[in-house]
């Protein structure tokens, strides 16, 4: 005879992995809600376009913030190149309404470069959901790209720190071998790539678990 | 400074052509601080962390100081 109600043994389904296998926030290190943070693990105010309902966003990684030190010094020289050419006397023959004008818009070019830099740095994220893996990527100021790969796709992980300033500041790439057809996924300088090669791993073995039980959803 | 630019009489066929194309690259600039605002807004439709407002804030704030220096140049160039 057909069923006629399932849904309470769904549910039912639903509280044994959360009993069972869900990561929780004393798993691993790093929990917490600041949005510009560059390790966020398991944070509770993520929400990005590809996201299923029941998706579960477990890690949102970004770039170490160290890694913006170069554009920043560069906005730092910029901002001071006004100042410095200012006091050269080939640009007195310069009418004053015409420095003062390209003054402000070499300012306004600079505000630009930060924007841009900074919003590069911010929302080209990398995205590690219960069931999959993400690589939000703004190329430009119109092109967008958003890669992803089951959790249960990966074949290997393999994290790599190497230098003097990754060692010091403890981040490094995390290369996702998949069977998708994206056969690779990169985290590029990501903090703490052996931990988030450890969740992923620990993912992987939850989606293992979770076939075997036959709960994949 | 801005009342001693105010008095700056532009002559010459060179300065009258730089003041032409710095007008012609704050226009060129203006539409590109609004295709940033655009930019912005896409951006954070696709990713939410809690930190949209700001970020949208100074995307406008960038718009309207592009369109303040393109009224800026019109008036004392």
């Amino acid at each position: 005879m057909p069923d006629v109600y399932t849904a309470p043994q769904k549910k039912k389904m639903k509280n044994k992995k959360k009993e069972h296998n869900e990561l929780r926030k004393q798993d691993f290190p790093g929990h917490t809600n600041n949005p510009l943070a560059a390790y966020s693990y398991i944070p509770d105010k993520v929400n990005f376009i590809a996201a299923d309902s029941e998706e579960k966003v477990v890690l949102l990684l970004r770039k170490h913030p160290i890694t913006n030190i170069p554009w920043i010094i560069t906005a730092m020289l910029m901002l001071i190149a006004p100042l410095l050419l200012d006091s050269l006397p080939l640009f007195d023959a310069i009418p004053l309404n015409i420095r003062l004008i390209a003054s402000l818009f070499w300012y306004l070019i600079t505000s630009a470069f930060v924007l841009e830099e900074f919003l590069s740095w911010f929302f080209n994220v990398y995205i590690v959901t219960d069931e999959r893996v993400f690589d939000v990527d703004f190329v430009n100021l119109i092109y967008r790209e958003i890669t992803d790969a089951n959790i249960d796709q990966i074949q290997d992980v393999t994290s790599r720190v190497g230098g003097v300033i990754p060692t010091v500041f403890n981040y490094g790439d995390v290369v996702i071998q998949t069977a998708a057809e994206i056969p690779q996924i990169e985290f590029l300088s990501v903090p703490r790539p052996g931990t988030v090669a450890q969740v992923l791993r620990e993912l992987r073995v939850q989606e293992e678990v979770e076939k075997i039980e036959g709960r994949v959803r | 400074m801005l009342d001693q630019a105010l008095l700056v009489e532009i002559s010459g066929p060179l300065w009258s052509g730089v003041k032409i194309l710095i007008l012609i690259a704050l226009v060129l600039y203006t539409l590109f601080s609004g295709i940033m605002v655009r930019q912005v807004m896409l951006m954070t439709d696709t990713l939410e962390v809690g930190f949209e407002t700001p970020i949208k804030i100074i995307a406008v704030l960038h718009l309207l100081f592009a369109l303040g220096t393109f009224l800026l140049a019109l008036l004392i160039l």
